[in-house]
């Protein structure tokens, strides 16, 4: 017997094994009560749903969607403010301005791409800082043990809450406080 | 010009004749109406039930329905038995109301989606991004869409706060998900999924607020430009693939355009599509 039949072999077993162990749990939820999707979610939903909706459509008769002036390269620059979903990552340029600024040589690859010397500026520091909360978010998955609720894992909970108050501090306190 | 026309016409016709005639050949091996009486005799059936019996004898003549029908059959009996099963099915709750309607969010980011992709593509016919380099179209289409369009005004309306409603849904459905811990094993690959989506629909927002071409879109603009060209080394190209450009110029718009009506839909609708069917692999996690 090769190697691949014994595997074949292995893998047949362990399918047997799981099938059992299935069955006998379907067994045990084929015996389940409670609410149904019909009507109950299906009712729920259509609740939360219609009310959004009408929110929506209350919003879009109250509040004209903005439209100004049109765009004007000679103009001096105006006022400028993004949308509130992007502000956190103009807080991290505004705050790049007061944070130190200098200039790294790129060296040899630096003269293939035509960029012997890169500023790090206000804008850079705005991009890189940008990068640390989207990358973070990429991160619980893999940072924990077994699962638990918040109430058994307050250090996971408030970490949470700790991210959530920076991204409020950058978004909009700090634009309060900056001149 | 009509020599092409007409051989494109016979053409076309012909190949609807052969489909029809190959398609009609259902009375001769099946006997389709047997089948069909003899199921209707088993039981009361319904209107919904019979037209459903209907419709699929009749794919089953034409395509031989038999040989998926059991694939499938076993497909969705050997998934886990969970996978119809709703949340509060599966863990017998009784209570519906109580923070349960947030687990609505991930339905409420879906269903603006919809309403984005419906509202958009309407107001995508008559928007005009300026394609021979001068973006000035773009806010005059704008001003028409605002000003004469029937209906227009409401239909941006509608898009734009639907855009507010989806960027706050998706950002508060992955709160709930963090504070629920249905991140956890087995649902990484999910998650992961959830963080491409939230930057993602971030730069749906991006994209779209910069498509005016007013005062307020240049100025996001140009800080958009500044922070794609202030990445070291790569910065220039960067800023070419995403503004078409190392600084503005009237393809700008253009560029936006595409991202924002090709390029993002395809790929934020097929993470929906794959997110949504892990969702329904998996079932939702465990309430706490
Ligand atoms: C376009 C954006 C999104 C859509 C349309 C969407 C849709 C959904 C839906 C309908 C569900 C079912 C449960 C529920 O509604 O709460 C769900 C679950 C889930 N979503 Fe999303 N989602 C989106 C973004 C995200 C984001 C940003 C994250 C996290 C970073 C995320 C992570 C998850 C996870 C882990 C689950 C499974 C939760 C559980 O099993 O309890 N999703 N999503």
């Amino acid at each position: 017997m090769g190697l691949i039949d014994n595997f074949g072999r292995v893998a047949s077993l362990y399918m047997e094994e799981k099938e059992q162990l299935q069955k006998a749990e379907e067994k045990r939820k084929r015996t389940r009560t409670g609410h149904g999707f019909w009507p109950h979610e299906v009712l729920r939903d259509s609740i939360i749903f219609a009310s959004m909706i009408s929110i929506l459509l209350f919003y879009a008769w109250l509040i004209p969607p903005p439209l100004h002036g049109a765009a004007d390269p000679y103009a001096q620059a105006g006022f400028v403010f993004p949308d509130w979903y992007v502000l956190f990552s103009y807080g991290y340029l505004r705050w790049g301005e007061y944070l130190p600024q200098f200039v790294v040589p790129t060296g040899f690859v630096g003269e293939i791409v035509g960029q012997p010397m890169f500023p790090w500026n206000a804008a850079w520091w705005g991009a890189a800082l940008t990068g640390i909360p989207v990358g973070i978010l990429a991160l619980p998955p893999f940072l924990g043990g077994r699962e638990k609720r918040p109430v058994e894992d307050p250090w996971f909970a408030a970490a949470g809450a700790v991210y959530l108050a920076h991204i409020w501090f950058i978004s909009v306190f700090l634009h309060q406080h900056l001149p | 010009m009509t020599t092409m026309f007409w051989v494109l016409w016979f053409f076309i016709v012909f190949l609807v004749l052969l489909v029809a005639f190959t398609l009609r050949k259902e009375n001769e091996e099946m006997p389709r109406r047997d089948i069909l009486r003899a199921v209707e005799s088993t039981g009361k059936m319904g209107v919904a039930e019979r037209s459903f019996l209907w419709v699929f004898s009749w794919l089953d003549t034409r395509f031989r329905l038999q040989d998926y029908w059991n694939m499938s059959k076993g497909a969705y009996y050997n998934m886990h038995r969970q996978m119809p099963l709703t949340h509060a099915e599966k863990y017998k709750l009784r209570i519906i109301w109580y923070w349960y309607p947030l687990y609505c969010l991930g339905g409420i980011s879906f269903l603006s989606f919809i309403i984005l992709v419906i509202t958009g593509t309407v107001l995508g016919i008559y928007y005009v991004p300026g394609g021979e380099g001068d973006p000035s179209p773009a806010y005059a289409s704008m001003q028409y869409i605002m000003t004469e369009l029937p209906f227009g005004y409401i239909l941006r309306a509608v898009h734009h706060w639907t855009t507010h409603f989806m960027v706050a849904s998706v950002f508060l459905h992955m709160c709930r998900v963090y504070f629920t811990g249905a991140y956890r094993n087995p649902r990484e690959l999910n998650w992961l999924i959830g963080v491409a989506l939230m930057a993602l629909t971030i730069v749906f927002g991006y994209s779209g607020y910069l498509l005016p071409w007013d005062s307020l879109a240049y100025g996001a603009a140009i800080i958009g430009i500044n922070l794609a060209n202030s990445s070291p080394l790569v910065g220039k190209y960067i800023a070419t693939l995403l503004f078409s450009g190392s600084e503005l110029t009237p393809l700008t718009v253009t560029r936006m355009y595409f991202i924002h009506v090709f390029i993002l839909p395809v790929i934020v609708t097929t993470l929906i599509i794959i997110h949504l069917f892990i969702v329904w692999v998996q079932g939702i996690a465990e309430p706490h």
